[in-house]
């Protein structure tokens, strides 16, 4: 793999930025039990990431070779003190490989992609520190995180609280979250890149609310509902679209609000020895994406301290209002984008998870194969993005509790 | 849009205390006699009774294998069962798991010195009125409840031990 | 503006859902019964890390967000 800098892909940085929204920064959705934690834990993970090769039928140019991601982390959670608890979680990955530049019309106008020259090698690091104090029938949060790469820096800050409304049966959680992030894309106004742009910023502000009930003995329900607005630059520096003939920047909206709601249930089956996993989320927001996640998912308990996992996530999204693979004109708006990511598909994936416990020690071994197509989406889609990835992703896990 | 966030904020406000009001007062209270009973030991052997043990200073506490603050207060007591069990200190141990395995799996990791009895099917704690999980009665030579302590934080242990030795200081009759 | 009036309209069911009582086929659990739903694996994220690393990854892939994410610091996610 050539360090060529000059022809530097998205970084991972960037293209999180651009085609993917923010993930709430540092909250979590989940409404935890107001339960103390009493014992010092250490989790390692290690997952490789790694992306098929762009087929040939889809490809017009560069490399085809795609993504291959490794990833370190470390998590560590203890109490502190009487009524307080500490969680850090550090990740630090590398990664290498192509990615989609652009898509230009084939012969017949069917959308190719052309993919970014030269593999690259990039690393991120990021820490995030969460501190929770234990009231008598609540809890509040504060946690401050901070992500590191080449061309890209962010900070984000949460607060969270969770409110017992009566003998643990119901809880309330709601949350604040705030992002700001920097980026100096690589050959940013360069005689190569003239257009790319030198230094952007954006930020996310997020709030969320939501329940937990405790159905029965063996049930438990969450739903949560997450308002985001970003502001700021949300295009891809290092992506372009093809507009009547000609190249031009990836041009997004400096705005987008979005909203998530997400809804999910535990359920334990005595006999089977197994517990029952259903989440659903919906996703809707002004880039008139909308989406649906559903993931099913069982839980075995086995023999001697082993436990397999096996589950299934189903995923469909709308396009957003100014995609499409290529343009014959200019759009008013100036909007331009080839994203596979806002375009409209659907993703199944299957995932396999074996976990086995010997006194304080854990460890588990996860498989997941992930596959993106149009014919997948819950409507049906004129054009398929040529863009859109597979993945098989392994991870394996230890884990120490004192 | 201010006007719906208020309806919606107003809503919440009366779900959350609807749902708070749902209060259950608790059966047995500080000044009761404790209500006796008889169990079988967990890892077998002749029934035991809590009258059998009056005339000591007891503290019953109602744990399980899933409870979490039960690693901290089980070794801590037991330490303070060992320190003044000569002086008429009893730690009266009553399991509530559903599955006996796990009781004793936990036993086998944090391993007590102090009786150990087991309850099926909840009628100690629904007598005792238990609010929540782990919770201990301590109850003074002449069989009446001194002190309730709910749950289980690393610095409950002094605190428990100088309500158990005042107790202590306590004639039976 | 559309999105917010929704995202009010989608909260006050949520709180209205909250609303209900015993109304719903709700059976109060008691302290002592909570044995199953404290198992590792009723846990919302009975792996915390391997959710975040998860989450983390469909963000990067996908154009959706929000859910259970631990966090995570801005997207420097691809």
């Amino acid at each position: 793999m050539s360090m060529q800098k000059k022809n530097k892909p998205a970084s991972k940085a960037l293209l999180a930025l651009t085609g993917s929204a923010l993930s709430l920064p540092g909250i979590s959705g989940k409404a935890a039990a107001a339960d103390p934690v009493t014992e010092t834990s250490i989790d390692y993970q290690y997952s490789n990431y790694r992306e098929e090769d762009l087929p040939s039928s889809k490809h017009a140019g560069g490399d085809v070779e795609r993504y291959e991601i490794d990833t370190h982390q470390l998590r560590v959670v203890r109490p502190w003190g009487d009524s307080y608890d500490v969680t850090v979680d550090l990740m630090y990955e590398t990664m290498s490989g192509a990615s989609p530049w652009f898509i230009m019309p084939g012969a017949n106008g069917e959308p190719l992609q052309v993919m970014s020259g030269a593999t690259i090698e990039d690393d991120r690091s990021d820490i995030l520190a969460k501190v929770r104090k234990l009231y008598d029938n609540s809890a509040a949060s504060l946690s401050l995180g901070y992500s590191d790469e080449d061309d890209y820096r962010a900070i984000n800050v949460g607060i969270e609280g969770e409110w017992d409304l009566g003998s643990k049966q119901r809880t309330f959680t709601v949350g604040l979250g705030y992002s700001d992030d920097e980026l100096e894309p690589t050959d940013g106004g360069t005689t190569l890149y003239p257009n790319r742009v030198t230094s952007a910023e954006k930020d996310s502000l997020s709030v969320y609310a939501g329940f937990t009930q405790v159905l029965n003995a063996r049930t438990t329900v969450q739903s949560t509902l997450s308002f985001t607005r970003h502001d700021g630059f949300l295009s891809d520096p290092y992506k372009e679209a093809f507009v009547a003939g000609n190249r031009v920047q990836d041009n997004r909206p400096d705005g987008r609000d979005a909203i998530a709601w997400l809804t999910r249930l535990r359920h334990f089956v005595p006999s089977a020895r197994g517990a029952l996993h259903v989440d659903y989320r919906y996703f809707d927001d002004d880039w008139e994406i909308e989406s649906h996640t559903l993931e099913l998912g069982w839980h075995q308990n086995l023999p001697a301290d082993w436990q397999l996992s096996p589950s299934v996530r189903y995923y469909s999204q709308s396009q957003a209002f100014f995609y499409a693979p290529y343009y014959n004109s200019a759009r008013s708006d100036g909007f331009a984008s080839s994203d596979y990511r806002l375009s409209p598909y659907g993703a199944l994936s299957y995932r396999l998870r074996a976990t086995k416990k010997i006194g304080t020690w854990a460890f588990h071994l996860g498989w997941e194969r992930y596959t993106s197509e149009a014919d997948l989406a819950i409507k049906s889609v004129r054009v398929e993005n040529p863009g859109l990835v597979e993945f098989n992703a392994i991870t394996f896990g230890i884990s120490r509790h004192f | 849009m201010s006007r719906k966030l208020l309806q919606a904020l107003g809503l919440l406000l009366v779900a959350a205390y609807m749902s708070a009001w749902a209060g259950a007062a608790s059966a047995v209270t500080v000044g009761q006699v404790a209500p006796d009973f008889e169990r079988m030991p967990l890892k077998g052997g002749q029934p035991v009774n809590l009258s059998d043990y009056l005339g000591q200073v007891i503290y019953l506490d109602f744990w399980a294998s899933w409870c979490g603050p039960c690693r901290q207060s089980m070794p801590l007591m037991n330490e303070m069962y060992q320190d003044l069990s000569g002086q008429g200190f009893l730690v009266l141990a009553v399991n509530l798991d559903a599955y006996i395995d796990k009781a004793l799996k936990f036993l086998k990791q944090y391993p007590v010195s102090y009786p150990v009895v087991r309850d099926i099917g909840g009628v100690l704690p629904e007598i005792y009125g238990l609010q929540g999980m782990p919770t201990a009665y301590l109850i003074d030579r002449k069989g009446i409840v001194r002190y309730v302590h709910h749950g289980f934080r690393r610095g409950d242990a002094p605190d428990i031990r100088e309500a158990v030795e005042t107790l202590l200081r306590e004639q039976r009759q | 503006m559309r999105l917010i009036l929704r995202f009010m309209a989608l909260t006050s069911g949520l709180f209205l859902l909250g609303s209900l009582n015993s109304g719903c086929a709700v059976k109060k659990v008691e302290a002592w019964e909570r044995g199953e739903l404290a198992r590792e694996e009723m846990a919302w994220e009975p792996d915390p890390q391997e959710a975040a690393y998860r989450s983390h990854v469909y963000f990067s892939k996908e154009a959706s967000s929000g859910g259970a994410s631990a966090g995570g610091g801005g997207c420097g996610c691809n």
